[in-house]
């Protein structure tokens, strides 16, 4: 529950962390995007400009060729004209010749001042013109064209100066009209009084060709204006995109243009000026870019260009970018959600992780609660175990106990490591605990163990295991060992190993025979013994710990006589660790160190024995000597009567049950003690059997269900400290025991 | 070992002395054989001078008691002394026996 909502939260921090890592994409991405969109558009603005600039350079040049070689046109002929000006009639020939002098001329006239030629009356105008490729000549000054009253005539004129006149409309006499501007130049007299003006009209058809001829965009346009901003040439239709209100943005942009208002950015070069505006008819953008001629007449020159053709790639880019963004967002997102869902599964896997974690450390501590506590020292052994679990639970075993003057103990290893592992060690030391409670054959106890792990492993899970059982009274070990490490005996003087018949490990087969082996080890005996996590550690550079260096360290213990089990786990776990350094503990590590210190018996204060036969007639005999052996101790009252039945109880079974009936034998029984220990030593010679293992008596039972015997070894077990039974040579022997004080 | 049967105010008195060690319970079993057959009166051991008993005894009480019982006869023990009576506890025959 706890990790549930654990999790549900740490989803809802996290589903909006991830909304939060999408948005904050996705404006990065917009910036990028938006940068690159604004720098490219400046470039293509930039880029515009220039070619603008040049266009209107171009045209600008163009059109000063155009008129500059109309006035040089003109400047030309006027000493043809001023030498034959004495001969009215030669003006005709003259303006001809003028004006045949340029293609691109239409017409030309020499308009004299008034009765300049008395003979032809007030007004004279000699006026050529080109009409279907042929010159016509007329004098046009009369009343009705009265030129002295002409704008033009007038300006130049009084102004004595060349001039260019506005664009007009000039309708012949069939009425046909044409677009022209005129240039004008004043005649003087050799007095250096202007007598005359005469001009060539120049067809504004070639401009209209010249600045229209080339576009920079499919829909731009250019426009020539006067200096006062009268629209000379626009765009010619067949150029201009098909727009309705193509004649309104004229209007709009001479309005722009004439404006004073008009806000223009000029450009370095100081002639031109660019003004970006919004079409009014149709919203769209656009930019007009304006320069003019330096010299008269002065006109303007505009560009008009639509936003829509100059951006045209930037806004597909722009377009294309849009849609990009969107399909790197969903990726995003879709990436995001995949990495948040292998995140949330990683965090799921690390909760319940944390779980096993937790759990394993219980099953730890459970199992290192099973064994059995630290150092044990009593007056004949001292004991020392290890286990140190690669994982946190392991598959290694060791125990002890000491039941009847007997130490049992075991070390063990099941195949394997951690939880599986860790399960068969339980249960084996459990049955390790229940068997030899009531066995004390290691060979026995190795197969009821043994007989019940093969129930049931399917998993063919298999345990080596040693189990010892020292007598402590006599130093007699008798031990089992099932394919485990062979334990080491170190003396005073040496290492050596035990000596071992192989038998398989638990769990192979349920048929199984164990034998059992046995030893008399000397006093001040170390018993070590280990699991292959010791021998079979392994450095960083995978070199085995080996049993060489075990021996080795074994040997040095001997040496410093360092064999107290503290000492001996010690100096091995020291080198143990100092060989494995930093590499990873691969396996289990178990060490068990039994050091065997009997007290010698050197304050015996009594030693009897009496031999007697399998009659319960011989009780009394028993009786008596027992009595007499209290008596010689002095031991306290309350005592007395408690060990004479106890030895009473346990001679009368062995009379009983320990010789076939009708068959004689004899029954040794021995009392030694010291000056705390009664001890009655029980010797037959017939068969098997262990007191201390038979099955109690309920003493909980209703006198109905009350069996009739196994009273006497309940007795026995109440009455003593400790009852010991041996199989010694074909003897039993039963050793009881009594702490006791004397009166 | 001695043992004594009388038989006072329909009761069946039977005096226990010394050691009823396993050696005397084969006597003692012999002599005490009136008992199983109570025929209904009650059993009273008279205890005071009974100074050991082993399980052998406690056998042949545990018999009589027994055969008592399903005679619908009572068995009570009289002055047992606490050695004794320590005895009749470890076995737990304390709670089946009756004592005074």
């Amino acid at each position: 529950m706890k990790g549930q909502s654990m999790l549900s939260l740490i989803s809802a921090i996290r589903t909006s962390r991830r909304l939060g890592i999408i948005i904050v994409s996705a404006l990065l991405l917009l910036l990028i995007f938006s940068v690159q969109y604004y720098y490219t558009r400046g470039l293509l603005e930039d880029e515009l400009e220039q070619k603008a600039k040049s266009e209107l350079l171009a045209k600008a040049v163009l059109m000063r060729h155009t008129l500059t070689t109309t006035e040089l046109s003109m400047r030309d002929h006027v000493w043809d004209i001023v030498r034959n000006m004495s001969y009215p009639d030669s003006m005709f020939a003259a303006t001809y010749r003028l004006i045949s002098a340029n293609n691109q001329l239409v017409g030309g006239y020499i308009a004299f001042i008034p009765y300049y030629y008395k003979e032809k009356g007030r007004l004279f105008e000699a006026y050529v013109y080109k009409k279907d490729g042929k010159y016509e000549f007329e004098q046009i000054g009369n009343e009705k064209h009265d030129y002295t009253q002409g704008v033009i005539f007038k300006e130049v004129f009084e102004s004595n100066e060349p001039q260019w006149s506005s664009p007009y409309i000039y309708t012949d006499k069939n009425g046909k009209t044409s677009n022209l501007i005129t240039y004008s130049y004043p005649f003087r007299s050799a007095e250096g009084k202007v007598v005359a003006v005469g001009g060539v009209d120049l067809s504004l058809v070639w401009l209209s060709d010249t600045i229209n001829s080339k576009h920079l965009y499919p829909s731009s346009f250019n426009l020539v204006l006067t200096q006062k901003g009268e629209l000379i040439v626009g765009p010619s239709k067949e150029f201009v995109r098909k727009r309705d209100a193509y004649d309104d943005d004229d209007v709009e942009i001479l309005k722009i243009i004439n404006d004073s208002t008009t806000q223009w950015e000029y450009s370095d070069d100081g002639c031109t000026k660019r003004y970006h505006y919004i079409n009014r008819t149709d919203g769209e953008n656009s930019t007009i870019f304006l320069t003019y001629l330096k010299d008269s007449p002065k006109w303007q020159i505009a560009v008009v260009c639509y936003d829509d053709e100059v951006y045209k790639e930037l806004y597909h880019m722009r377009t294309v970018i849009a849609l990009l963004m969107l399909v790197l967002i969903g990726v995003l997102t879709l990436m995001i959600n995949l990495f948040a869902r292998n995140e949330r599964k990683l965090q799921k896997a690390s909760i319940d992780r944390e779980r096993i974690d937790g759990e394993l450390r219980v099953a730890r501590e459970i199992q290192m609660s099973m064994l059995p506590s630290s150092i044990t020292q009593t007056n004949t052994y001292d004991i020392l175990g290890l286990l140190e679990p690669a994982k946190e639970v392991g598959g290694d075993l060791f125990d002890y106990f000491e039941r009847n003057e007997k130490l049992f103990f075991c070390i063990g290893d099941v195949s394997g490591k951690g939880m599986a592992s860790a399960l068969v060690m339980s249960v084996t030391h459990t049955l390790f605990r229940s068997a030899a409670s009531r066995e004390s054959d290691p060979a026995h106890i190795m197969q009821a163990i043994n007989h019940t792990v093969c129930e049931g492993n399917e998993r063919n899970m298999f345990v080596t295991l040693f189990i010892g059982v020292l007598d402590l009274p006599t130093g007699r070990l008798r031990y089992c060992n099932a394919g485990h490490d062979i334990p080491m005996l170190l003396t005073k003087s040496k290492a050596t190993m035990l000596s071992m018949e192989p038998n398989l490990p638990i769990g192979a087969f349920s048929d199984t025979l164990y034998t059992m082996q046995q030893i008399t080890i000397m006093p001040e005996t170390t018993i070590f013994l280990y699991t292959d996590g010791l021998t079979e550690a392994m450095n960083k550079e995978h070199r085995l710990f080996g049993e060489q260096r075990l021996n080795a360290t074994l040997g040095r213990c001997t040496a410093q006589q360092q064999l107290l089990p503290s000492q001996l786990l010690e100096q091995v776990s020291k080198a143990y660790y100092a060989f494995v350094n930093e590499a990873p503990q691969s396996d289990d590590l178990t060490m068990l160190a039994i050091r065997y210190t009997p007290v010698v018996d050197s304050n015996r204060v009594l030693s009897e024995s009496i031999m007697l036969s399998n009659s319960v007639s011989e009780v009394k005999d028993l009786n008596k000597f027992v009595k007499d052996v209290l008596n010689r101790l002095n031991i306290e009252t309350n005592l007395v009567r408690k060990l004479q039945l106890a030895v009473e109880e346990a001679v009368v079974n062995v009379i009983s049950y320990a010789y076939p009936e009708g068959t004689t034998g004899n029954i040794q029984v021995s009392a030694t003690a010291d000056s705390e220990t009664l001890r009655f030593i029980i010797t037959d010679s017939g068969s098997p059997f262990d007191p201390t293992v038979a099955a109690k008596a309920d003493t909980n039972l209703s006198i109905e269900e009350r069996p009739i015997g196994g009273l006497g070894i309940l007795l026995l077990r109440e009455l003593m400290d400790t009852i010991n039974y041996e199989r010694v040579d074909g003897n039993n022997i039963l050793t009881l025991s009594k702490k006791y004080k004397t009166q | 070992m001695k043992t004594k049967i009388e038989e006072i105010d329909g009761k069946i008195f039977a005096t226990l002395e010394g050691e009823f060690d396993t050696a005397a319970a084969m006597e003692v079993e012999e002599k005490l054989q009136p008992l199983y057959n109570s025929d209904g009166k009650d059993i009273v051991f008279e205890c005071t001078k009974l100074e050991y008993i082993a399980s052998s005894g406690l056998r042949i009480l545990l018999g009589i008691l027994k055969k008592a019982k399903a005679n619908g006869s009572k068995v009570v023990l009289r002055n047992v002394n606490e050695d004794i009576k320590n005895v009749f506890k470890l076995t737990g025959f304390i709670s089946i026996f009756e004592f005074e």
